[in-house]
């Protein structure tokens, strides 16, 4: 345990001695915002996107839906900075996409939307994965009951399928939370503008060196790890009253 | 009325029955694990697809499946109760919510208040369902299904992993329930006990088809053959040659023999005591007849016999199977 915590403590004692709190300001801020605000974008389309398609494949009724989840794993597999450099051919400006969107005003390089493009790239596979097993672990017996009980599909998935999937939802949703707000392979290729934090600490550590890179790691970790950690103590809780 | 027809392959062999459940009646399908008893409830409550045949709930087609017709009533509009052996409460909802679950705008009627006292779950309504005892689960999983007043009532094995005290009470609440609310019950297990206790009808289920059909007394009197004798706990099966009766075989429950010192009048074997156990309070005794064939009386007078002891088998209403002698010698 101590091997795995020594480097979180590192980043904050050094974090804390090397810089002020205005130093902080003039250089996070910006990067903060942008982070904040793409990882948010690319979580709600996840979870609109995501959600039911994880429960289409959890049914796993068709061989399409067993085909789709194995298909899955690949992108879940894929280096990120091998997923930045087909997003530039795939969406890139010269590219069939790249030039459709550009017709309709949205560019996929160095934009908002690139950024968001390239965190959802990096950060869906792990929200739909979680999010099946979310869905897998409700008890198929308990959807027939609620059947028998004379309620249709979707009454049943609205107060049994969804409330006994939200501990396992939540997570997943946390965990790509976490690697949203913090992708770096893919982004730094399509997307090294606007500056995220990832980028902004690579800038930071290539330019200013290791000190000054600190406080935005810091900064990156207290947003990125918290929503994981209360999820993971809430369903925990939740969990329990089941056994 | 239920009427089900059905032909649904499995694995092994394909389920293949056709019984029928009356109005405010139980019918107890009994059968070994694995006989194809969940299937047919399955299949009838909606859960898995009809393969052939056909499922009526009074005149209504629940499903039909044939050359020119497939017809599939999704499970929630069929109104059949269904509770298995797991209760499979809701485990985010307490005891009144899933009580009141799928009731218009989940409140309670005097009908469902009803229910709860009969059923006494006034004390834990607000309890979550996971600190309720198997037999208070099953209670509720019963509750919850009549809440919706269903026309017939699935049961899938529902009290076979309760312990004997919990089984007994409920087998006594769904007999009270089934007069009380007038209900038709499809209930299938494997406990002949449950069965024979709880059934009107009776039907014996052996690799998917139904090899008898009657009341549990009658089904227990006249079992059609030597397979139905035994799922229905005839224990010694005797070449009915050893007695001079001629070909055949004759079937002995170990209830309906008297076992006594010395002999009593009618039809006597002597036999030597082998061993003994206690089933269900009373001494079981394996005997070795004539020719050695095995012979299992109960010992209901208290003989306090040893091993070696000679005594006398009157056999009370044997049954005889004229023309499974070569069963008989194999059994």
């Amino acid at each position: 345990m101590v091997f795995l915590l020594l480097p979180l403590f590192v980043l904050v004692t050094q974090s804390i001695g090397h810089s002020s709190f205005s130093e902080w300001q003039k250089g996070a801020l910006e990067p903060l915002k942008v982070s904040l605000a793409s990882s948010l974008t690319a979580m709600a389309i996840m979870v609109i996107g995501g959600t039911p398609l994880a429960w289409w494949i959890s049914q796993r009724r068709s061989a399409l839906a067993r085909f789709v989840e194995y298909l899955l794993t690949i992108p879940l597999l894929m280096p990120p900075l091998v997923v930045g450099l087909l997003l530039v051919f795939l969406y890139g400006p010269y590219s069939f996409l790249g030039i459709w969107m550009a017709k309709v005003g949205l560019s996929a390089s160095n934009s908002f939307f690139a950024l968001v493009l390239a965190e959802l790239y990096e950060a869906s596979p792990y929200y739909l994965f979680a999010a099946i097993s979310a869905f897998d672990s409700v008890d198929r017996a308990l959807i027939h009951t609620s059947y028998s009980l004379g309620l249709a599909p979707v009454a049943t998935f609205r107060r049994v399928t969804l409330p006994l999937a939200t501990p396992g939802l939540a997570v997943a949703f946390s965990m790509a939370w976490s690697r949203a707000i913090g992708a770096f392979g893919a982004v730094i290729i399509i997307a090294y503008y606007p500056r995220g934090l990832p980028v902004a600490i690579w800038v930071a550590l290539e330019e200013r060196g290791l000190p000054s890179a600190l406080p935005l790691a810091l900064t990156l970790m207290l947003i990125a790890l918290p929503l994981p950690l209360l999820s993971l103590l809430w369903r925990k809780n939740r969990v329990v009253y089941r056994h | 009325m239920l009427s089900i027809d059905i032909e649904q392959p499995r694995r092994l062999f394909t389920v293949n029955v056709r019984l029928t459940v009356p109005d405010d009646q139980i019918y107890c399908l009994f059968g070994a694990s694995g006989s194809g008893k969940s299937t047919i409830l399955s299949t009838t409550a909606g859960f898995e697809n009809l393969h052939r045949g056909r499922i009526h709930l009074n005149k209504q087609a629940l499903a039909v499946k044939n050359e020119n017709t497939h017809l599939h009533l999704p499970a929630w509009k069929r109104q059949l109760g269904y509770i298995a052996q797991s209760s499979h409460l809701f485990p985010h909802l307490n005891v009144l919510d899933n009580i009141v679950f799928a009731l218009p705008g989940r409140r309670l009627t005097a009908y469902t208040e009803h229910l709860i006292q009969t059923l006494d779950l006034q004390e834990f309504l607000r309890a979550p369902v996971q600190t309720l005892s198997g037999g208070q689960q099953q209670r509720v999983a019963l509750a919850r299904a009549l809440a919706v007043r269903p026309q017939v009532l699935l049961l899938d094995e529902p009290f076979s992993a309760l312990d004997q005290p919990a089984r007994w009470e409920l087998q006594d609440l769904l007999q009270r329930l089934n007069e009380e609310f007038q209900l038709s019950i499809l209930l299938v297990t494997h406990q002949l006990t449950e069965a024979q206790r709880l059934g009107n009808i009776m039907g014996i289920l052996e690799e998917g088809q139904i090899w008898q059909e009657a009341s549990p007394a009658q089904l227990f009197a006249t079992p059609k053959n030597i397979k139905v004798a035994k799922l229905l706990g005839y224990q010694s099966f005797l070449p009915a040659e050893y007695l001079g009766l001629g070909r055949g075989c004759l079937a002995l429950h170990p209830d309906r023999v008297l076992l006594g010192t010395f002999p009593h009048l009618g039809l006597v074997l002597r036999a030597q005591v082998d061993s003994w156990f206690l089933y269900e309070g009373r001494w079981r005794i394996n005997l070795l007849g004539p020719h050695s064939v095995r012979i299992q009386a109960t010992d209901t007078q208290g003989l306090n016999l040893s091993k070696g002891d000679v005594v006398f088998v009157t056999l009370l209403q044997p049954l005889v199977f004229p023309s499974e002698s070569f069963e008989c010698e194999r059994n």
